[in-house]
C-alpha cells in the first residue's frame, strides 16, 4: 500500500461504507428526536390554525406553521447532505411568491401543494418512518457493540440458577447439542454465542445504516425535492432563455454592423464621390479619354453607396436606432403604399424596450408589406400598446401588443414561405404569440403579443449594450 | 436634379456666403469643406460636433450652418436638434442638414419650427456643384430645400387624390415640394414660368390647398398635405 491519497473519494465498497458510517449513524440516531419536534409543531400549528380560523388569528398561524414546515424540510435536506447523500434541490419558493400584497402571498402559501408535502413529511411521514429506522438502527448498534463484548460486561451481571441462557434456547433444536451443566461453561457458551451474533450485526452494521439513510433519502426526494415538473419547467425556461438571447444577440450584432458600415465604407464612398466629381470638373473641356472613365467610376460609386444604404436599412433601420420605436413605426406607416395610420403608446413603466424594438419593427414592416402585397386594402392601421396582466401564480407580465388591421379582402393565413410565417417564427422565438383573424372578405386583423418583462422573461428587459 | 445647364460654370456670388460646418468624420468634413470652397463659398469654421459649432457662432457669424445628423455625443439626431436650436437663437442663419439617410420625420421636425431658410439633403447631392449652389442660394434667400427622395417617398403613398393630377402637374408638385420657386420649376422642366403658374394654380385647386404665394409657405402647405394621413 502506498500512501498516495486515493483520487476518487467515492465511497463504494465495504471499506467506504465503514468510513461513511459515523455520519450516517449520527443522522439515524437523531431522526426520532427531530421527527418528534416537527410532528408536534406541525400538528399543533395546524390544529391551532384550523381551530382559530374563525377568528382572523388562525390564518397567520396556519401560514406560519406551513412556512416553518418548509424550514423543517430544508433542515432535513441539510441533514441528509451532512450524512453524505447527494444534495436534493429544494423548490425555489421565491418563484411561488410572485404577487403583491401580504394577503395574496399568504394565500399562495396555503394553496401550494409542495408546501403541504413538506408539512406532511414533517408531521406524519418522518415520525412513522423515523420510529422504524431509529429502532432498527439502535438495535443494530447495541447488538454490534454489545455482542462481541459480552464476555466482559456479562460477568458483572448476576447469573442465578434459574436463568435462561439465550444460546441454550436457540441451540436446543439442533441434534447432538447438550447444554453445559456448569455455570461457567454456560457463561462461556453464552459469550461465544453473543460474540458470533454480535459479529454478524457488526459486519452488517454499515450496510443497514446505509440502507436506512437511503430510505430517508428516497422519501425526502419524493416529498421535499422540487419535483420533476419543476425541474422540467426550469430546463424549458433555460432553453427558451437561450433562444431569446440568441435573437437579441443577433439584433445587437446587426445594430453594430449598421453603425460600422455607416462610419466606415459609406463615408469613404461619399468622399470618393466628392473627389471624383471634383476631378471631373477639373478636367479640360476637350478631354475625351478620362471623362467617360471618371464618370462611369462616379456612377458606380453612387450605385454602390445606394445599395449599401439599402442593405444596412434592412439590417437596422437608422431611424429606429436614432429616434426609437415610435418614430420608426410612424416612418414605416408613412412609407407604406397603402395609406396607414400609426398609434404608438409605449408607456410600459420602467421596462427598457431596447432589445425587442428591432423585432417589433420588423414584425410591423413585414405585416405592412403583406398588406400592400396581398390584401388589396385601401387603408390600414398600426396600433402598438403596452399591457400589464396577471398570469399564472400571480406573476405579472408586461406585454407589447402590436395590431395591424386592414380593410382588404381577408383570407390571410400562416403559410410556409409567406411573410406571416417569418413573423410567426420571430414572435414565437421571443415567447410571443401571433393571432391572425382574417375572414374571407376582410377585414384582416393580425395581433402580435410580445412579452417585454415578466418573472421568467426578465432578461428581455436587460439592456444588451 | 440640376436646375439649369447654364449654371455649370461657378458664378461668383455677390456677397460671399459664410459657411460653418459640423461633421464628426474628418474625411467628410474636409471633403464637404472643399466642395463649398470650390463652389465659391467662404468656409469660416469646421467642427467635429454641433455644440462647438454653436458655441462659436457669435465669432464666426455665418450665413449658413451645414450639419451632419449623427454626431457626438450619442450619434443619433444631434444635427436635427442643433439645427432647430440654431434657428431659435439665430433665425437669420440658414441651416442645411446633410445626411446619409433621408427621413421624412427629420424634415418635418425642421419645417415644423416654421423657420425659413432650412434645407435637408442627402450627402450625395453636394457632389454636384449645381445642386450645391442651388440649395445654398435658396436657403440663404430664406427658402426651403427638401431632398427629392423624401418628396418621392411622400408622393408615392398618396396616390388617391394625386390621381386627379396630370403627370405634368405631379412633376411640378414634386419640384414644388423640394422647395423650388416657380422660376426654378420652369428651369427644371424646361417650361415657361407662365405655364408653371397655370399648373400650380390647378394643383392647388385640385388638392384644396390655399396658395399663399410665398415659396416657403407654399412648400409647407404641400408637405403638410403630403404627410397627413
Amino acid at each position: 500500500m502506498t500512501d498516495v491519497p486515493t483520487p476518487s473519494p467515492r465511497r463504494f465498497g465495504y471499506v467506504g461504507l465503514w468510513r461513511a458510517l459515523p455520519r450516517e449513524l449520527a443522522f439515524l440516531l437523531t431522526v426520532l428526536p427531530v421527527a418528534i419536534v416537527t410532528c408536534v409543531v406541525g400538528w399543533t400549528g395546524l390544529a391551532l390554525g384550523l381551530g382559530l380560523a374563525i377568528v382572523w388569528i388562525g390564518l397567520p398561524i396556519g401560514v406560519a406553521t406551513l412556512l416553518l414546515s418548509r424550514r423543517f424540510g430544508e433542515f432535513e435536506l441539510r441533514r441528509l447532505r451532512l450524512a453524505g447523500r447527494p444534495a436534493i434541490a429544494a423548490p425555489d419558493w421565491s418563484l411561488r411568491h410572485r404577487g403583491q400584497g401580504i394577503w395574496r402571498r399568504a394565500l399562495v402559501v396555503l394553496v401550494d401543494g409542495r408546501t403541504w408535502s413538506y408539512w406532511a413529511h414533517g408531521a406524519i411521514v418522518q415520525l412513522v418512518l423515523g420510529t422504524i429506522t431509529w429502532s432498527i438502527g439502535l438495535v443494530w448498534i447495541v447488538l454490534a457493540l454489545g455482542g462481541p463484548t459480552y464476555w466482559f460486561w456479562g460477568r458483572f451481571e448476576s447469573h442465578g440458577d434459574g436463568e435462561i441462557w439465550l444460546h441454550t434456547v436457540v441451540l436446543e433444536g439442533f441434534p447432538g447439542y447438550t447444554a453445559e451443566r456448569s455455570q461457567s461453561g454456560l457463561f462461556v457458551g453464552e459469550s461465544v454465542f453473543f460474540a458470533v451474533v454480535g459479529v454478524v450485526f457488526l459486519v452488517t452494521l454499515p450496510l443497514v445504516g446505509h440502507g436506512l439513510v437511503l430510505l430517508h433519502q428516497a422519501v425526502a426526494r419524493g416529498m421535499l425535492g422540487e419535483g420533476e415538473s419543476a425541474a422540467l419547467r426550469r430546463e424549458i425556461s433555460a432553453s427558451e432563455s437561450s433562444r431569446v438571447s440568441a435573437i437579441l444577440a443577433e439584433d445587437d450584432a446587426l445594430r453594430r454592423l449598421e453603425r460600422d458600415i455607416h462610419d466606415g465604407p459609406q463615408q469613404s464612398l461619399l468622399r470618393v464621390q466628392y473627389d471624383l466629381s471634383s476631378s471631373i470638373r477639373a478636367l479640360s473641356s476637350d478631354d475625351e479619354t478620362l471623362r467617360p472613365l471618371l464618370e462611369s467610376a462616379l456612377g458606380l460609386t453612387k450605385d454602390t453607396l445606394h445599395e449599401l444604404r439599402e442593405l444596412s436599412r434592412g439590417m437596422a433601420p437608422p431611424l429606429l436606432q436614432d429616434r426609437g420605436l415610435a418614430s420608426a413605426i410612424r416612418s414605416l406607416a408613412s412609407r407604406s403604399p397603402v395609406p396607414t395610420t400609426a398609434a404608438v403608446d409605449l408607456t410600459v413603466g420602467e421596462v427598457d424596450l431596447g432589445p425587442v424594438e428591432r423585432s417589433v419593427y420588423f414584425v410591423v414592416s413585414e405585416l405592412l408589406a403583406n398588406v400592400a402585397k396581398h390584401s388589396g386594402a385601401t387603408a390600414a392601421s398600426v396600433t402598438i400598446r403596452a399591457t400589464v396582466s396577471t398570469g399564472l401564480r400571480a406573476r405579472r407580465r408586461r406585454d407589447l401588443v402590436v395590431e395591424v388591421v386592414d380593410d382588404g379582402r381577408g383570407g390571410a393565413r400562416e403559410v410556409s414561405g409567406h411573410g406571416l410565417n417569418g413573423v410567426a417564427a420571430r414572435v414565437t422565438g421571443l415567447r410571443g404569440t401571433l393571432v391572425v383573424d382574417s375572414p374571407g372578405g376582410g377585414p384582416t386583423r393580425v395581433t402580435v403579443t410580445l412579452p417585454v418583462g415578466s418573472a421568467s422573461g426578465t432578461e428581455l428587459a436587460a439592456p444588451l449594450r | 436634379m440640376p436646375s439649369s445647364a447654364s449654371e455649370s460654370v461657378p458664378v461668383e456670388p455677390v456677397a460671399v456666403v459664410r459657411v460653418v460646418l459640423a461633421d464628426d468624420s474628418v474625411l467628410l468634413r474636409e471633403g464637404v469643406a472643399r466642395l463649398f470652397q470650390e463652389a465659391g463659398y467662404h468656409v469660416v469654421g469646421t467642427y467635429g460636433d454641433a455644440d462647438s459649432l454653436m458655441a462659436d457662432l457669435d465669432r464666426t457669424k455665418p450665413d449658413l450652418a451645414v450639419l451632419d445628423i449623427r454626431m457626438p455625443p450619442t450619434y443619433r439626431d444631434e444635427g436635427v436638434r442643433a439645427g432647430i436650436a440654431i434657428k431659435a437663437v439665430h433665425p437669420p442663419v440658414g441651416v442645411l442638414l446633410l445626411s446619409q439617410y433621408t427621413e421624412a420625420e427629420y424634415a418635418a421636425d425642421l419645417l415644423d419650427t416654421g423657420a425659413a431658410g432650412v434645407g435637408y439633403l442627402l450627402k450625395d447631392r453636394v457632389s454636384s456643384l449645381d445642386e450645391l449652389q442651388d440649395a445654398v442660394e435658396r436657403i440663404v434667400a430664406g427658402g426651403t430645400v427638401i431632398d427629392e427622395q423624401i418628396v418621392r417617398e411622400l408622393l408615392a403613398r398618396r396616390h388617391d387624390p394625386l390621381e386627379r393630377l396630370t403627370p405634368r402637374e405631379v412633376e411640378v408638385l414634386s419640384l414644388m415640394a423640394e422647395g423650388r420657386t416657380n422660376q426654378g420649376i420652369a428651369d427644371g422642366l424646361h417650361l415657361a414660368v407662365a405655364s408653371v403658374e397655370k399648373h400650380t394654380t390647378s394643383i392647388f385647386q385640385k388638392l384644396d390647398l390655399d396658395d399663399s404665394g410665398a415659396a416657403h409657405r407654399r412648400v409647407l402647405a404641400v408637405l403638410a398635405w403630403l404627410r397627413k394621413d
